[in-house]
């Protein structure tokens, strides 16, 4: 599972990367096109469309995977914290299962209505010529794919924790930056946080 | 009693909507002695322009309005048709020619609808289009250089001419006008009120540069429209002339309303220099050919000997609303002699 | 079982999802997917589910969150922010909760220029909120304050909401627009009062600096910081000046804050790799949610929860007053649930005949639909704001921390709307001025 699991994780890192290239061309064409428009009266044509017909969609599903894959997706602590480790693992399993039969369905929809935009080869009218936007089509489905696997192997991850007491995939949890930063805020100044009813996002052998 | 859903991307107090397709609807209740009724959704909450087709295919909804310049790859034969905005100086002339050939000319285009899981029952335009800015022009001169909202074969026109054509949702021109992205619009006249554009217009050349009439009032699904009984489908159709006067004279009347407007609040409306006149008329002579050869090149199976059958039709309507002027019943009795008693 | 019943069931079943901790994306989407197969058919709710998510992420109008979220991480991670905020402790040291004012209003003036409510609570919390953890700040105060000053961005000109409001009552934008400039400033105005008020109350809310703080230390604090100050001058400058769209001034910020980072000898590749990531992660999973929330609207709207609520109350010949409380009403209630958007989409056909019948000024509808749409973005459980303050401050702050941190803007909110009902010269004074046209 562990190797299954490393593979699906370079994967779903790998594609979350492509996304992070999208943002910063989608960052500075945008910012040339602004530069272009002032300074050379000379707009970069087809920017909005581009940035609307790919990029934004780009970076909405390529790191899709990734955000699965280290629990990104908010849930709500508040009815479901005071559980044993072992009893929430159930509850977790159940969120994975829900999760991934809409994902896969999303995915499975995508990749048809995907198939179909491109057979016909979907443009959208800018003002004076056509740009083909099928291409994007096929973002949904690979995000929604990725998710759908780790799903998956969480939901595994969940029923062996539940059932024999052992996690068999690591634990992806994001501690970002300004998380460290205020953990450290939180030690110096010793104010206890007044939410021990907790919402948070599902973190995984973390809890 | 059987309810159909109906989806609109424009708002519920759009003209063509009020005085177009709701009394439709009511009709089509009355006539139906209430078997039939609607529930409609309006300003895209069942799904924006470019989905709406997609939702009637897929039963989401049962019927919409579908634009078909939004969904061109899904509906490539009446988009190359009703991309010709430039020859569409006269709306009304241009609403009968486009019903008349989807409903009885155009094989390819009933083929299409049919890919599509949806029927086709009639089309309108807009208004005629005009060229609306924030300062006054005279005319071509005027133009060269100036950003301009436009589409289609006006957006290729205008660049044609020397003006550059600026792509932006009608969501945001109001916007883009106000903070200068744009200096002019080319539209229908009833935009200064539909998308307040009379916020900040202060010209509009009296001048037709053309109109869109690619708009499918009852995209309906083929599903639906097979549940229905063969007298109800008829009532449908009876209905569907008198549907198409409604929304050409309603939005006609707001297009008018708009340039008058303009007049009794400051505002400029004037005929464009005959420079202006000149490469328009160009512009126009040359979109015929073009077409075709976008056409061609799209791969539309037949493109030349369509757009010949439909200018053919043009040719026919105008020759038509000649001979019965500005009269709206007359209109209307046309539509259903030559066209909706045939289907 | 009719469509009614399945609406309202629909939103129990997400309740329950809820409550048993599946994730919120998953619930709001799976519900509706079954709610779409039950009122409509399996076919429509399928083909929904391939096509909706990629219309919904293929948007112009939504792509300044990401822009702005980049800008944010940028200049978080470079340390811009937090030499901000070390100025603005030691200028506003004499105000109670000076830093969370300071913010409020940082806020507000992003969310003016941006129009959007969410792309500010992004941008802005990304800023904020760790560098007032970092001076010892409640957290619910911190991220309350973050979340709810976004909400002014669409009253205070541009605002697309008005825009589309506009459009669907065919009210001049110009009118709208201006209208809301004094219920803006206003609802900033007591948000600051409450802030001042319960940090001058509760001192522990908002510690202090204990050393005596000189004219020296303020100047010295100075030359450290203006580029960000400048930064986000020149963001909200070009959108207001007409050089810059939201999107486009949002990608210029982020570039500027590099290059500044970059001058400053504080950004490297791990720097720019980091930010990316955060913004992307942020979008991807913030986008996730909402096309949750909008497959809701749209299951809600087939089984015809809204239009069955509106139309009770239209139905009750309600005076002018009444029917206002009644949509206010109405809206808080859906808004807990549907997004802002989609409540107005939904709503106005049926109230709008009732108001002209009433002969009721659209204008002032206008701004009071506006006001509780952004209500709608704070409450529980779907309140998109909290959400991605939430997905900026991680696991540091818990969910309910921020929504109860919100409550007290809530509360100015009902006295700031009990204002603008009561009162429509707030809203109308200042169109009434302007000339006929
Ligand atoms: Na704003
Ligand atoms: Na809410």
């Amino acid at each position: 599972m562990r190797a299954i699991e490393a593979v699906a994780s370079r994967i779903a890192g790998f594609v979350a990367l492509i996304g992070g290239v999208v943002i910063v061309l989608m960052m500075l064409q945008v910012s040339a096109d602004v530069a272009m428009k002032y300074i050379f009266h000379k707009p970069i044509t087809g920017t909005l469309e581009i940035t609307s017909a790919y990029y934004m969609v780009a970076l909405v599903w390529l790191p899709l995977g990734a955000v699965t894959r280290d629990h990104e997706h908010l849930e709500v602590e508040l009815f479901t914290q005071h559980l044993a480790p072992e009893r929430l693992a159930w509850f977790k399993l159940f969120g994975c299962v829900v999760g991934g039969i809409y994902a896969g369905i999303m995915c499975f929809q995508g990749v048809e209505e995907a198939l179909h935009q491109t057979e016909i080869r979907e443009v959208w009218e800018t003002a004076t010529f056509d740009i083909p936007v099928f291409g994007a089509r096929w973002f949904m489905p690979l995000g929604t794919f990725l998710a759908a696997v780790y799903l998956a192997i969480y939901a595994l991850d969940n029923l062996s924790f539940a059932t024999r007491g052992t996690r068999i995939v690591p634990d992806h949890s994001l501690h970002s930056s300004v998380e460290a930063a205020l953990a450290e805020a939180e030690k110096a100044n010793r104010l206890g946080d007044d939410g021990n009813i907790g919402v948070g996002r599902g973190g995984g052998a973390a809890d | 009693a059987k309810e159909l859903t109906y989806g609109s991307y424009t708002s519920p107090t759009h003209t063509t909507y009020v005085n177009g397709t709701v009394p439709t609807m009511e009709r089509i209740t009355e006539a139906t002695g209430g078997e039939i009724t609607f529930e409609t959704f309006t300003g895209g909450a069942m799904g924006g322009p470019k989905e709406l087709l997609g939702n009637v295919s897929n039963n989401i909804l049962d019927s919409a309005s579908v634009v078909d310049i939004y969904v061109k790859a899904a509906l490539p034969v009446s988009s190359m048709l009703s991309g010709m905005i430039v020859v569409g100086e006269n709306p009304k002339v241009m609403a009968a020619a486009m019903n008349e050939m989807q409903l009885l000319h155009c094989p390819d285009c009933e083929k299409e609808r049919e890919k599509n899981n949806v029927v086709g029952l009639s089309w309108s335009a807009t208004g005629a289009y005009h060229v609306m800015c924030k300062s006054d022009k005279n005319g071509l001169a005027d133009l060269q250089g100036l950003k301009i909202r436009a589409t289609s074969s006006v957006g290729r026109g205008m660049q044609e001419i020397g003006a550059s054509p600026v792509s932006i949702t009608t969501a945001e021109m109001y916007e883009a006008m106000q903070r200068g992205q744009i200096e002019c619009a080319v539209g229908s006249t009833a935009w200064l009120n539909t998308y307040n554009l009379k916020d900040f217009t202060k010209l509009a050349w009296s001048n037709s540069l053309g109109s869109y009439f690619g708009t499918m009032n009852f995209a309906i699904n083929k599903d639906s429209w097979e549940d229905l009984s063969p007298e109800h489908q008829q009532v449908f159709k009876d209905q569907m002339a008198g549907n198409v006067a409604d929304i050409m004279w309603a939005y006609i009347e707001e297009s008018e309303e708009g340039l008058t407007w303009l007049r009794e609040n400051g505002g400029t409306v004037k005929e464009a220099d005959q420079a202006f006149v000149d490469a328009w008329t160009k512009v126009q002579a040359s979109a015929v050919d073009e077409t075709i050869a976008q056409g061609k090149a799209d791969g539309v199976e037949h493109a030349e000997e369509i757009i010949t059958t439909f200018m053919g039709l043009v040719d026919k309507w105008t020759k038509i609303m000649a001979e019965i002027g500005e009269d709206k019943e007359a209109y209307k009795q046309k539509l259903q002699e030559e066209i909706f008693s045939k289907i | 079982m009719d469509s009614l019943s399945i609406g309202f069931m629909g939103i129990g079943a997400i309740l329950v999802l809820l409550a048993v901790r599946v994730p919120i994306a998953f619930a709001l989407g799976s519900v509706s997917l079954v709610g779409i197969i039950l009122v409509r058919n399996e076919r429509a709710a399928f083909a929904m589910l391939g096509s909706l998510p990629h219309e919904f992420s293929s948007s112009w109008e939504l792509s300044a969150i990401p822009m702005f979220l980049l800008m944010g991480a940028i200049a978080y991670k470079t340390g811009l922010t937090s030499s901000l905020y070390a100025a603005a402790r030691v200028w506003l040291n004499g105000l109670p909760g000076g830093l969370a004012v300071a913010t409020n209003f940082t806020a507000a003036g992003f969310a003016a220029a941006s129009g959007s409510s969410v792309a500010t609570s992004a941008a802005v919390g990304r800023l904020a909120i760790p560098e007032m953890l970092r001076y010892g700040y409640d957290k619910a105060l911190a991220t309350g304050t973050v979340a709810a000053s976004g909400t002014l961005g669409a009253l205070i000109p541009p605002s697309i909401a008005f825009v589309i409001y506009g459009f669907f009552t065919e009210q001049s934008v110009g009118r709208l627009l201006i209208a809301g400039l004094i219920p803006g400033l206003l609802t900033a105005g007591a948000y600051t009062i409450m802030i001042v008020a319960r940090c001058a109350i509760w001192p522990q809310l908002a510690p202090r600096v204990a050393i005596e703080v000189t004219w020296a230390d303020r100047i010295r604090v100075l030359k450290e910081i203006w580029p960000l100050p400048l930064l986000i001058l020149g963001v909200i400058g070009s959108i207001y000046a007409g050089v810059a769209t939201p999107t486009e001034a949002g990608a210029l910020g982020a570039v500027f804050a590099l290059v500044i980072g970059l001058a400053q000898g504080r950004a490297n590749w791990e720097v720019l790799k980091s930010s990316v990531m955060d913004a992307l992660r942020t979008t991807s999973s913030l986008f996730f949610l909402a096309i949750g929330a909008v497959l809701l609207t749209r299951f809600l709207a087939m089984a015809g929860v809204p239009t069955y609520i509106a139309n009770i109350v239209a139905s009750y010949n309600l005076g002018e007053i009444e029917l206002v409380i009644a949509l206010a009403v109405i809206y808080l209630i859906l808004g807990m649930f549907l997004d802002p958007l989609g409540i107005m989409l939904l709503t106005l056909p049926v109230f709008l005949p009732a108001f002209e019948a009433l002969d009721v000024n659209l204008i002032w509808i206008g701004v009071i639909v506006v006001k509780m749409i952004e209500i709608g973005l704070l409450t529980p459980p779907v309140g998109l704001n909290v959400y991605i303050v939430k997905n900026v401050v991680g696991d540091a702050v818990p969910l309910s921390t921020i929504f109860k941190g919100v409550g007290w803007f809530l509360v100015c909110e009902f006295f700031i709307m009990w204002a603008l009902i009561y009162n429509q010269g707030l809203s109308l004074w200042l169109p009434s001025l302007m000339m006929d046209g």
